[in-house]
């Protein structure tokens, strides 16, 4: 967008419904960080050892970064929507929710791997 | 400018409240989490723990700011929650950052 084109975009303030719901969305997206890190550390200091050496530092280290991206991205998030909101144009995309489902997968298939393979039977 | 809202105004503003409780108890479990093995002496440890239950603090005392900022406000907009979700926000990042230090530093 040019500078005149930027200028002349009419923004308004929102139905208050439509900030309270993204308000809502962001808490959401915080929830969901809250989730991973809690992952992170009970991978780390909770459960019991996994059977290869430092298996469980790298998964919790993997989860407590996915945990603090999430949370940016729920910022960041918040800002577009409020944002688009205010100018009357659609909400932008996102496609975080569809790859953090995709990471959960993967992680959760790795442990069961490492706990088929290495872990001590109980 | 007088009030438009004639749907039920107050529900909306009772979900964001209890969506900021819920966030709050997130951050009470997350903390609780961290005491599992006791007390904690590192000190790493023991700031992730006081962070997150400031953290929940702050969550539960923006939640309120909040519902009387919206409650209050005269037309059917309502002020935006620009800084409650920065700080809590970059609260959070920072709190899982630290985490991902633990969990590489042990």
């Amino acid at each position: 967008m040019t500078e005149d084109e930027r200028a002349t975009v009419e923004e308004q303030d929102p139905d208050y419904r439509f900030t309270l719901a993204n308000e809502r969305t962001f808490l959401a997206w915080l929830r969901t960080s809250l989730g991973l890190l809690a992952g992170a550390v009970a991978v780390v200091h909770l459960v019991p050892d996994l059977g290869l050496p430092g298996a469980r530092q790298v998964i919790g280290a993997v989860l407590a970064a996915l945990g603090v991206a999430v949370s940016i991205t729920g910022v960041l998030r918040w800002r577009a929507v409020q944002t688009a909101m205010r100018r009357g144009l659609d909400l932008p995309p996102t496609r975080a929710p569809l790859l953090i489902g995709i990471a959960i997968a993967v992680l959760s298939v790795a442990v069961l791997v490492l706990l088929a393979a290495f872990a001590r039977g109980a | 400018m007088s009030r438009t809202r004639d749907d039920l105004p107050g529900l909306q503003v009772e979900r964001t409240l209890l969506a900021w409780d819920r966030t709050a108890l997130a951050l009470l479990a997350n903390g609780a989490l961290l005491l599992l093995r006791g007390t904690p002496e590192r000190p790493a440890l023991l700031l992730a723990t006081t962070a997150a239950l400031v953290l929940a603090l702050a969550a539960a005392v923006l939640g309120r700011i909040r519902a009387r900022a919206v409650r209050s406000a005269q037309t059917s907009t309502a002020p935006e929650p620009r800084a409650e979700v920065l700080l809590l926000g970059t609260g959070v990042a920072a709190f899982g950052l630290l985490l991902a230090v633990i969990a590489v530093l042990g």
